[in-house]
């Protein structure tokens, strides 16, 4: 993995401008998608490669501008609720990335996607928990009422991202590590 | 990390995604039959039901509750033999232990008051959705077993 303390401040924004800036594309692509994102997993990814800060900042710098140009629209209180949430995939993706970082990728891929999956899963879980609850204090709708009418759109999210982290999470970042070697930056995955 | 050795922990992990889903969606499932059921409930119409046994026994349920005329003749606390047939619905054979008879040709039938008179169904009792005030008997009788006529209660 890279270490981020060893990357220059160059690199680091860059980084993160590149993923903030993908996972927006991709958000807006799938505007039409209710709850199907690959935003969680880019976030995810770039905490479990560059570290929990790195990956906290994009979670909360994609929500800061996909909150504000939103066609569903804006509410404040939503958006810091969701950029605060977002930035726990970046978190435990470097948690994850730094006690995995002696393992090498190529091997245990099936407990590995597992793993991943049932961590998307998870992570998801406590994204919606914490948003419907926003939700339901802003619009001062009883909590119980708003988490059960939540219920369809959060297991739509917890499957599709389960699906996403577990299939996706090792080619992504496979391939991630290879171009970082090229570019002459080690992530020692190895 | 020792824990992806071990099969056992990535099985519990993945469990316990099984049950927040599976919890998920019983509690969704839950909110929703009860909030129908209470919905249902609100709705329920007030008829006054009679049952009239073609032997010059008749009895009224006046203010029974019902969604449907069998759910109505249910809370009236009737014994009720029935067949399903399919989308159709019910089809009724026998009310409190009086049975219908091929032989004698004769059947349960079920009638609503009109302006004009009584009405002969036109569904079957689980099939009709009842409508507040309505006034329903139904009538055991002699049916033509040629041109399946019914005489009208009196």
């Amino acid at each position: 993995m890279d270490n981020p303390s060893n990357m220059p401040n160059s690199r680091k924004v860059s980084l993160i401008a590149v993923t903030v800036a993908a996972s927006l594309g991709s958000n807006y692509a799938l505007i039409g998608f209710a709850n199907l994102k690959i935003m969680d997993l880019l976030v995810f990814i770039t905490g479990f490669l560059y570290g929990s800060l790195i990956g906290a900042s994009v979670g909360i710098l994609i929500w800061a501008i996909y909150g504000v140009l939103n066609p569903y629209g804006f509410v404040p209180q939503i958006w810091v609720a969701t950029m605060l949430s977002e930035s726990v995939y970046g978190i435990a993706g470097g948690i994850l990335g730094k006690s995995l970082s002696t393992m090498d990728l190529s091997s245990d891929k099936t407990q590995l996607s597992i793993l991943f999956g049932a961590v998307g899963f998870l992570l998801t879980f406590l994204y919606d928990l914490a948003t419907n609850i926003a939700f339901a204090l802003t619009f001062n709708i009883p909590l119980i009422v708003a988490l059960i009418t939540g219920i369809p759109f959060a297991i739509i999210h917890q499957a599709s991202n389960a699906v996403l982290f577990g299939i996706c999470s090792i080619p992504l970042l496979t391939v991630l590590e290879r171009a970082s070697r090229r570019w002459g930056h080690g992530i020692s995955k190895k | 990390m020792a824990f992806l050795r071990n099969k056992w922990v990535l099985a519990l992990v993945c469990i316990l995604c099984w049950a927040i889903a599976a919890s998920l969606l019983f509690s969704y499932y839950y909110y929703q039959y009860t909030d129908l059921m209470s919905r249902l409930e609100k709705s329920k119409a007030v008829i006054n039901l009679g049952i009239d046994y073609g032997n010059g026994t008749r009895h009224w349920f006046n203010g029974t509750m019902g969604l449907t005329l069998y759910d109505a003749m249910l809370k009236a606390g009737w014994r009720v033999d029935a067949e399903p047939y399919g989308t159709m619905g019910l089809y009724v054979k026998a009310i409190n232990g009086v049975e219908q008879s091929i032989e004698q040709s004769r059947y349960w039938t079920w009638w609503l008051w009109t302006n004009l008179g009584w009405a002969q169904g036109g569904s079957a009792c689980d099939k009709y959705v009842l409508s507040n005030g309505e006034t329903i008997l139904w009538y055991y009788s002699y049916m033509d077993p040629k041109t399946f006529e019914i005489k009208p209660p009196s």
